[in-house]
């Protein structure tokens, strides 16, 4: 049996926690959510007729500026150590300080953060420093879900079943009025 | 262990912030301040509207009105199944990828991996690729092992991708697949290094 092919998908954006690493794509009857677990994905699946709220919100990302603190520390541990060679000791303090700059930008960024609740599942998005597409995603997400629910609203009022036609009229019969 | 990301399961819309409890029933579209933290958030509730199927009864119907159902004789039939023909009501008719099947045709082609659409479980070849790319070259000694593997996984990247018809993700295979061979490139040169002496046909000689 060939495989059919799948309609076409877009990646929106991934969202990195310490749990789970999760990235978002877009087709055109759900939000394909993939978690990475352990180099297997699980997808999941946010219909656009099912989505319950749309939310965007902003958080710092603390994060991403875990490893250039340590960095930043190592490198400043290495530059007291170093004490006996100006030179080197130089060295590591300007490399502690690029990493603590890098550190302290990143935790105090700006993180915009799309979620998008299904009636099984969620999907959510982060954006660093990209307000602006997350407010074009934002919209994009809840314009199609009102399109869905719009377009299923209407099709189960076409599936009502109409109430049968009304019987002929016999020839006895006076005609109404 | 079970997996920290199946520590919490799914209840619903929810605050985004802390977690806490909204009501969507009075939730309006516009800027929100979650009850339980005060954060601010902006939201779109929806109400989406509630799927009933119609499935109709074999005693509505009579005898030769409809066909029975083969899982549920009281419902009537509406359909064949694509794959075994089997007689099959609203209830057991499963749409997907242009096909309607029964459950038990659903049931096996999903455990064959034939159905991609209900594939929920997928190996991850471009974390994959991605992995070998960058630990491959911390030992880029070994680079003719893991370098053909990384490529490997690479092949593997991109075939996933165009099964899925997925747009973008090309540069991280692309930087998989150039780490893949550097790793050979560095591999090489290590043998070259090591076995170059001991021939005595090298440059050092």
């Amino acid at each position: 049996m060939s495989e059919p092919l799948r309609q076409p998908r877009r990646y929106l954006g991934r969202a990195q926690t310490l749990s789970e690493r999760v990235r978002t794509y877009w087709t055109d009857e759900a939000l394909e959510v993939d978690l990475a677990d352990n180099y297997e994905i699980r997808r999941r699946r946010v219909f656009f007729d099912e989505i319950l709220l749309v939310t965007l919100h902003t958080m710092r990302g603390f994060l991403i500026s875990v490893l250039p603190f340590f960095l930043a520390l190592l490198f400043l541990v290495m530059g007291l150590a170093a004490s006996d060679e100006p030179g080197a000791q130089t060295v590591f303090w300007i490399v502690a300080a690029v990493f603590a700059a890098f550190a302290v930008g990143a935790a105090l960024s700006p993180v915009w953060v799309v979620t998008v609740y299904g009636k099984r599942t969620r999907a959510r998005m982060h954006f660093r420093l990209r307000q602006a597409k997350a407010r074009e995603i934002y919209a994009e997400i809840c314009r199609a879900a009102a399109d869905a629910q719009r377009a299923l609203a209407y099709r189960l009022t076409q599936e009502i079943p109409q109430p049968p036609p009304p019987l002929p009229l016999s020839e006895s019969e006076p005609p109404p009025g | 262990m079970a997996p920290l990301t199946a520590a919490r399961s799914y209840d619903g819309p929810e605050c985004p912030r802390c977690g806490g409890y909204v009501d969507l029933d009075r939730m309006v579209a516009g800027e929100h301040r979650c009850p339980t933290c005060g954060g601010v958030f902006l939201a779109t509730p929806f109400k989406p509207p509630v799927l009933r199927e119609r499935v109709g009864s074999m005693a509505e119907a009579g005898p030769e009105g409809a066909v029975p159902c083969a899982r549920h004789p009281g419902n009537a039939a509406v359909d064949n199944c694509s794959r075994c023909g089997v007689f099959m009501c609203n209830l057991c008719r499963i749409e997907i990828e242009g096909q309607e099947l029964c459950p038990g045709c659903f049931d096996r082609l999903t455990g064959q991996g034939v159905l991609s659409g209900a594939q929920t479980r997928i190996r991850d070849y471009r974390g994959l690729a991605l992995s070998f790319g960058v630990f491959g070259l911390l030992f880029s000694c070994f680079g003719l092992i893991t370098g053909p593997i990384t490529l490997f996984f690479v092949a593997q990247a991109v075939r996933q991708k165009r099964r899925w018809n997925e747009e973008g993700g090309t540069p991280a295979l692309v930087i998989a697949g150039l780490l893949g061979v550097a790793q050979i490139a560095l591999g090489i040169f290590f043998i070259v290094i090591i076995f170059t002496p001991l021939f005595g046909t090298g440059f050092g000689t």
